[in-house]
């Protein structure tokens, strides 16, 4: 945990570099809407954001567990690896959404993170940005990216201890980074292209 | 008939014992029963933003009923009331575009008819009024910016953080405070300037602000932070968090007329938390409607209303008591809420 904690920094006349490494165009794309949010909140605030693809002196990496990011924070999108002191899970796993299944109880389905019908609290505003921008729209693993890239954004511009950090994912929710370093987030049940529940963490 | 100085006139006025009554005392008698049966000032109106339906419900506040119900445009949402005149924000219901649904429009104070329509850029959501009314500052959900509309025209477009929405003018009109939800940043306009001179940060998901009367402080709900920044308007920095606990999701804000309290409509909370501004604290949760966000306080602080956009009704509460004292139905997705 304090090794995310090292990212907080006064955010005026800073540049935050940070790695990504897309394992598709949904990955890149996600990320690069969150990029340019980041940027335009980091120059609001007289600092620079700068999403790159060479992951040297980078202040963390997002992309895929198999990542190696020594020294920097690692923010994983797609499904988790082994637990390691500098990687956070941003996409749930699928355990984790085997579970979720399971505590809602209903008849068949499958569990995501995101859902492009999604509308409530931001969701519709975040889905329609996606889709303006790309032409395409926003499934689980862009919203991990997306995500992924503000939490790595929001970290670097605020000096606060990780433990009060919370952050917004357009859920309904504050999400948050367990003590597994999964982060805590609401999850949703799929029939067909319709949502029809809502899993809350456990 | 003359003598002591009455009213003459071809019988004249003549007093019990048949002399002339005094004209002073006769103009003080009028001027009394003139006094007393003058009709008591009446009560403000509350007018109420429904976004689904597409109106303004007028609500008398004497008798806490709607006597007219005003048919604006597509999704209303922010109201305000300056001078003469009531605001409300118009947008399109099509996504990152900009139409001729977009506006703020004024009408009359007793909710008859629509006296006029500005541009205020794409989707305005929320604004405030300058005092003088020449001048509205309105955030523009889709684009990311704050649109200055003066005298009927936008004269300046800039840049705040991602899904700006509230948006507060402190008491002397010097500064606008925008905030955004995505960015979860206040962006600070000077108003002389026309321009955003600072921006900070505040807690996850910031969706309005309000001003002290003094003019001294500012509070900024943050919806999934579940709390309300406490700002020092004199150097733009976040003093202190208060916590409202629970359940809370806070949206509306509004400063008591004294200073001494903050009223805040948790949304989906379904509740309005009381702070105690010296204490720092929440010291009352009070049940209302379903999901109020809009929030008004009235003139002597005696009454707060909220507007709750699944309930389709206000809650109207007694300050004094901590408590709800009515609810009144208006139009569908009650959404904002003013009062003079």
């Amino acid at each position: 945990m304090a090794s995310l904690a090292a990212l907080a920094l006064a955010p005026e006349g800073k540049v935050i570099r940070v790695g990504h490494v897309a394992s598709d165009e949904r990955a890149l794309r996600g990320a690069q809407l969150g990029a340019e949010e980041a940027g335009r909140t980091a120059g609001l605030l007289g600092a620079r954001f700068e999403l790159v693809a060479d992951l040297d002196g980078v202040m963390a990496v997002v992309g895929g567990a198999e990542l190696e990011s020594p020294g920097v924070p690692l923010l994983v999108t797609g499904e988790p690896g082994p637990p390691r002191p500098n990687v956070f899970h941003v996409s749930s796993s699928q355990a984790e959404r085997r579970a979720a299944l399971a505590r809602w109880g209903g008849e068949g389905g499958e569990v995501v993170d995101w859902h492009p019908s999604l509308t409530r609290f931001g969701a519709e505003q975040l889905n329609s940005r996606f889709e303006s921008r790309f032409g395409a729209p926003m499934d689980s693993l862009a919203w991990a990216n997306w995500m992924a890239v503000k939490i790595a954004a929001e970290l670097a511009l605020r000096a606060m201890p990780l433990e009060r950090l919370r952050f917004d994912g357009h859920k309904g929710e504050p999400l948050w980074f367990g003590e597994d370093h999964c982060l805590r987030q609401p999850l949703y049940v799929v029939i067909g292209e319709k949502v029809v529940g809502e899993v809350a963490p456990e | 008939m003359k003598g002591r100085k009455g009213l003459k006139g071809p019988e004249g006025l003549k007093g019990l014992r048949g002399g002339p009554v005094p004209v002073l005392f006769v103009l003080w008698v009028l001027y009394v029963l003139l006094v007393l049966s003058a009709p008591a000032q009446a009560a403000p109106f509350a007018y109420v933003s429904n976004e689904r339906s597409g109106t303004v419900s007028v609500i008398d506040t004497a008798t806490n009923k709607v006597v007219s119900t005003l048919r604006v445009g597509s999704r209303p949402r922010g109201i305000q009331v300056s001078g003469k005149r009531v605001f409300v924000a118009l947008s399109d219901t099509a996504r990152n575009s900009q139409s001729s649904a977009d506006a703020i429009v004024a009408f009359d104070p007793a909710g008859r008819r629509i006296l006029a329509r500005y541009d205020a850029g794409s989707d305005p959501e929320q604004f405030a009024v300058s005092r003088d009314g020449s001048t509205l500052f309105a955030s523009n959900e889709d684009a990311g910016t704050a649109s200055i509309t003066h005298q009927g025209k936008v004269v300046a477009t800039l840049i705040v953080g991602i899904e700006p929405e509230g948006v507060a003018i402190s008491p002397d009109g010097r500064w606008v405070y925008v905030t955004a939800e995505t960015s979860n940043t206040v962006s600070v306009i000077d108003t002389q300037a026309r321009k955003v001179v600072a921006s900070f940060l505040v807690d996850p998901r910031p969706r309005a602000a309000a001003f002290s009367p003094k003019g001294d402080r500012a509070y900024v709900t943050a919806e999934i932070g579940g709390t309300v920044s406490v700002v020092d308007t004199a150097t733009h920095q976040v003093i202190d968090v208060i916590g409202l606990g629970g359940r809370a999701k806070p949206v509306g804000v509004v400063a008591s007329p004294d200073g001494r309290r903050v009223y805040v409509a948790n949304g989906h909370g379904n509740s309005v938390a009381v702070i105690d501004t010296a204490k720092g604290k929440v010291i009352q949760t009070i049940p209302v409607g379903r999901r109020p966000w809009g929030i008004a306080v009235a003139r002597d602080g005696k009454r707060v209303y909220t507007a709750n956009g699944l309930s389709n009704d206000v809650s109207v509460i007694d300050t004094a008591a901590g408590r709800v004292v009515a609810t009144v139905k208006v139009g569908e997705g009650a959404w904002g809420i003013a009062l003079p």
